[in-house]
């Protein structure tokens, strides 16, 4: 994206076919992305002031991290939908422009729109398969949304963002996942659950035909989805390593936490400033999920 | 680090969890606001912030009706906590409240003292609550006082 200061004496050569490839640029990216798409300002843009500097900069903290250590890119963007476009399109549009993901598509983008109260989880191609759509609205649907009613945005993007690297590393899929929230497997997708339905609505059909004067009684498979309504057993796997909440100091959140590990805590003090260099590619196809709360 | 962590169930000696009930009883008589403690062996792959959050729904604690709930949540492997305030007296403390609360928790559970630090900001927050949501005659209990697991 933006240049790095610190060479400018390219030869001459170099610096024309950076021209002519800006020039070439320019008009494509023009016409595909509406007038004013809001810059990156790291892996966590807030155009919304929604969070805290010290918030902001304690994820940005970790998002760096991840990128350096797995080369993958999971960013954040707090924004503002403009008024005349799609959701999907404009996260798609968005995530493709900032490039977000290295050579390999390897980037996730999660965009909340708070005055829209609508969020999107974009996935690029080369991490549809650690994230499907699936696990993108698993995540969304127990982990963002309740956050996000309670008015926690901090807690709720925060634990979505270290679900994303877990997947994105494959200590979780989305089976372990689905256990993790203990959400009711979908029926499969594909021809003997289609034609288990089939058969379903028929046999219901049936019922009803012989059972006139019942008439109903049909809505018990239905399922929404939703299954955080009991609490049991959880994934407790033997995990290497900690990531560290940071030791508090996040304004006016409703919350506070932290962690009492011995070593390393608190003074974590990388701080969010800096320039940030951009992102260095990716491609979005149409994976993601997205969700209103 | 710990070399023995027990499991969230065995966390708490009986005595100690008797202790940390007893406070949070004592708390409570004071006012019509609510506070749970809940332990767990992970939050993983959540952070303690948002999975307190999830819980905090999956537990009925927006359900009071003053939006007063406060839970308190230990991840005891991860060896992270997290303090949730709901609403409704999140925008009645004083600025800056929570994070106090972590330091005072971090202070204690550092020493090793998990009982007294629990009891201690147990306290703290039912003052709280007692000023803001003060007890009503017809006060009910609208959650269990027990110490939870998941």
């Amino acid at each position: 994206m933006t240049p790095t200061n610190s060479q400018m004496k390219f030869p001459l050569v170099k610096a024309f076919s950076l021209i002519l490839v800006l020039c070439m640029a320019q008009p494509a990216a023009q016409a595909q992305s509406s007038p004013a798409l809001p810059k990156p300002t790291g892996f966590v843009t807030d155009t919304r002031g929604l969070l805290t500097p010290a918030q902001r900069s304690t994820l940005d903290a970790f998002l760096t991290q991840f990128a350096q250590n797995t080369s993958n890119e999971i960013a954040v963007a707090i924004l503002d939908l403009p008024e005349d476009e799609v959701l999907e399109e404009y996260t798609n549009t968005l995530a493709r422009s900032w490039g977000v993901g290295g050579q390999e598509d390897n980037g996730v983008l999660l965009v909340v729109f708070p005055a829209a109260r609508r969020m999107r989880i974009e996935v690029g191609y080369g991490l549809e398969g650690a994230i499907p759509d699936a696990a993108a609205f698993l995540i969304i649907e127990n982990t963002l949304k309740p956050a996000f009613r309670q008015e926690a945005y901090y807690a709720g993007i925060d634990s979505a963002v270290h679900i994303l690297a877990s997947l994105a590393q494959g200590e979780y899929n989305i089976s372990t996942l689905r256990d993790y929230y203990q959400a009711p497997a979908p029926p499969e997708d594909n021809t003997a659950g289609f034609v288990l339905i089939v058969l379903i609505i028929v046999f219901v059909v049936f019922l009803n035909i012989y059972n006139r004067p019942g008439g109903g009684g049909s809505g018990k498979g239905r399922r929404n989805g939703r299954g955080y309504t009991r609490s049991g057993p959880y994934d407790s796997g033997p995990y290497v390593g900690g990531w560290w909440v940071g030791g508090g100091g996040w304004g006016s959140s409703s919350d506070s936490g932290s962690s009492w590990g011995g070593g390393s805590d608190s003074g974590s003090s990388w701080g969010g400033g800096g320039d940030f260099g951009g992102f260095s590619g990716g491609d979005f196809g149409g994976g993601g999920s997205s969700g209103d709360w | 680090m710990s070399d023995h962590t027990p499991s969230a169930r065995d966390f708490f000696s009986p005595e100690a969890s008797d202790h940390i009930i007893a406070a949070i009883q004592a708390a409570e008589q004071e006012t019509a606001g609510e506070i749970r403690v809940h332990l767990e062996d992970t939050c993983r792959p959540e952070t303690a912030l948002g999975h307190a959050r999830r819980l905090f729904e999956k537990l009925g604690m927006t359900q009071t009706q003053g939006r007063n709930g406060v839970l308190i949540y230990l991840a005891i492997q991860d060896r992270q906590f997290a303090i949730v305030g709901d609403t409704g007296i999140h925008a009645l403390v004083p600025a800056g409240y929570w994070d106090g609360l972590a330091d005072t928790l971090v202070r204690h559970f550092r020493a090793g003292a998990y009982e007294q630090g629990l009891i201690s900001i147990i306290r703290d927050i039912g003052q709280q609550l007692a000023l803001h949501f003060p007890r009503q005659d017809h006060d009910a209990n609208e959650l269990p006082d027990e110490i939870s697991f998941s």
